[in-house]
């Protein structure tokens, strides 16, 4: 990594953690932070997990195949913050929410979330340490297990959000065939994004698969926060994109 | 205190190691090493114990006579076989007379070697094959389940991609070549800066500990 590319780097990370607690810091203010636009999925998720809970139904997180300490670390972490916060709401059902993993690390995090819910309702006797599990070790065999999950274990909602492959169009195509169902898919992986806008109820498509502390009940000041810096960084990518290429039509840049 | 101690061990770890990335100084680098180090050595043991607990939940489904128990039968047994044929060759090359006819050990890597060969690789290939069918069947419900001009544009692209690999006219293939250099290469690219930047802020939620996704 040459010296500038270090610096950028280094400068686009420092930036985001300034406007981070910028944008916090505003919202606390002012008591109000700005509206988010509207992201379908999440606008739906808390009605599901309702209904779920009243139907005695469960709930399944999928978390994708990307292991924790490997570059796909950041969508398992979307996957978590999502488990975090519906966890609580999830465990109410008759029928505890079943979380499915393709990595050991991401099922121990997943277990943990469950326990840390039932902790909260003060009702450890409900936790089974093996509602968090690793569904399989590769993608195919993850998705395979995946599939059984949605069969077997009489799913309601499942929310799939973390990394995938195209695979997921196995996994959404058998989610469907349960009645009543609904599936809800976020990836990082852009050939999966289009399989999953094409199979699944509803797609996270590009950040919003990272959106999901802001726009749950129950995330946290700070997930706002985070949302909006995300959206002036991008801000500053396109006004570094149509600058750049400004200078290369003067012949600024060769 | 007790609370506070795991959320102040992660977020040292998490500055100390981005910082080391921008900023390679000799001491920050070897710290980085260490911890890259112990980090890949608890991702194995997690593996192992993400293995074990797969395999306690299959046990678990074929004891209680759960939905699909026959399965987990299947892959029992196939843990169970691989399992052998890994561990065993080489604590039998260890005690194996040097003059013995029968090589025990060989046979089972041969046994290894064909269970990934020709029953592994095959399965796997042919939910790969499902998938090209699975995605052209999903496509065709689209229409019924989204009624928008988004999903209108998504199968009449979908139609010019396919119909353009086709001999069919030059013209098909001009737009399948433009669709795909120009229109898709474009959003593709705007797709994974959203995405850079989303796994930038969700990164730094974890290392300045509003996430906490290793406990409160």
């Amino acid at each position: 990594m040459s010296d500038y590319v270090g610096l950028l780097g280094f400068g686009v990370v420092a930036l985001a953690v300034a406007l981070i607690f910028a944008f916090w810091f505003w919202a606390k203010q002012t008591g109000s932070p700005p509206p988010l636009r509207d992201v379908g999925a999440y606008k739906d998720l808390p009605q599901r997990i309702g209904e779920a809970v009243e139907n005695g139904k469960r709930i399944h997180v999928s978390l994708g195949s990307g292991a924790i300490g490997t570059q796909k670390t950041t969508a398992a972490l979307a996957g978590l913050t999502v488990l975090d916060i519906i966890a609580e709401s999830a465990t109410l059902s008759d029928l505890p929410p079943v979380i499915t993993t393709g990595d050991g690390s991401s099922a121990f995090l997943a277990q943990d979330a469950l326990r840390r819910a039932y902790t909260q309702l003060n009702a450890m006797d409900r936790y089974d340490h093996l509602g968090g599990r690793m569904a399989g070790a590769t993608p195919l065999s993850y998705a395979a297990g995946v599939m059984s999950t949605f069969s077997d274990e009489n799913v309601t909602a499942s929310l799939l959000i973390g990394t995938y492959g195209n695979e997921v169009a196995l996994m959404a195509d058998a989610g469907s065939r349960q009645d009543d169902a609904q599936l809800i898919i976020g990836t990082d992986d852009v050939q999966a994004q289009a399989a999953a806008y094409i199979s699944a109820d509803t797609a996270l498509i590009g950040e919003d698969v990272y959106a999901s502390g802001a726009y749950l009940v129950g995330g946290k000041p700070f997930h706002k926060a985070s949302l909006q810096a995300q959206d002036v960084l991008r801000v500053f990518v396109i006004l570094a994109i149509l600058g750049g290429a400004a200078l290369k039509i003067i012949g600024v840049i060769k | 205190m007790k609370m506070r101690l795991p959320m102040l061990i992660a977020i040292s770890v998490g500055a100390v190691t981005l910082i080391a990335y921008f900023v390679p100084l000799g001491p920050l680098e070897i710290v980085k090493s260490l911890l890259i180090d112990w980090a890949a050595i608890l991702s194995a043991m997690a593996l192992l114990l993400g293995i074990l607990n797969l395999v306690l939940v299959h046990i678990e489904k074929f004891a209680s006579f759960k939905p699909g128990w026959v399965y987990s039968i299947v892959l029992l047994l196939g843990f169970i076989f691989a399992l052998g044929m890994g561990l065993f060759p080489p604590l039998i090359d260890m005690t194996r007379q040097a003059n013995a006819q029968f090589n025990a050990a060989q046979t089972m890597r041969d046994l290894a070697r064909f269970m990934f060969l020709y029953i592994q690789t095959p399965i796997e290939t042919s939910l790969t094959a499902m998938l090209g069918i699975v995605m052209i069947m999903a496509g065709a419900r689209l229409i019924r389940k989204r009624r928008n001009i988004s999903a209108v544009l998504f199968i009449l692209v979908s139609l010019i991609l396919i119909l353009g690999l086709a001999p069919l006219a030059p013209i098909l293939s001009d737009a399948r070549e433009w669709i795909v250099q120009v229109p898709a290469l474009a959003g593709a690219r705007g797709i994974l800066l959203g995405i850079a930047l989303g796994a930038i802020t969700t990164g730094m939620r974890v290392i300045i500990g509003v996430d906490r996704p290793y406990g409160e």
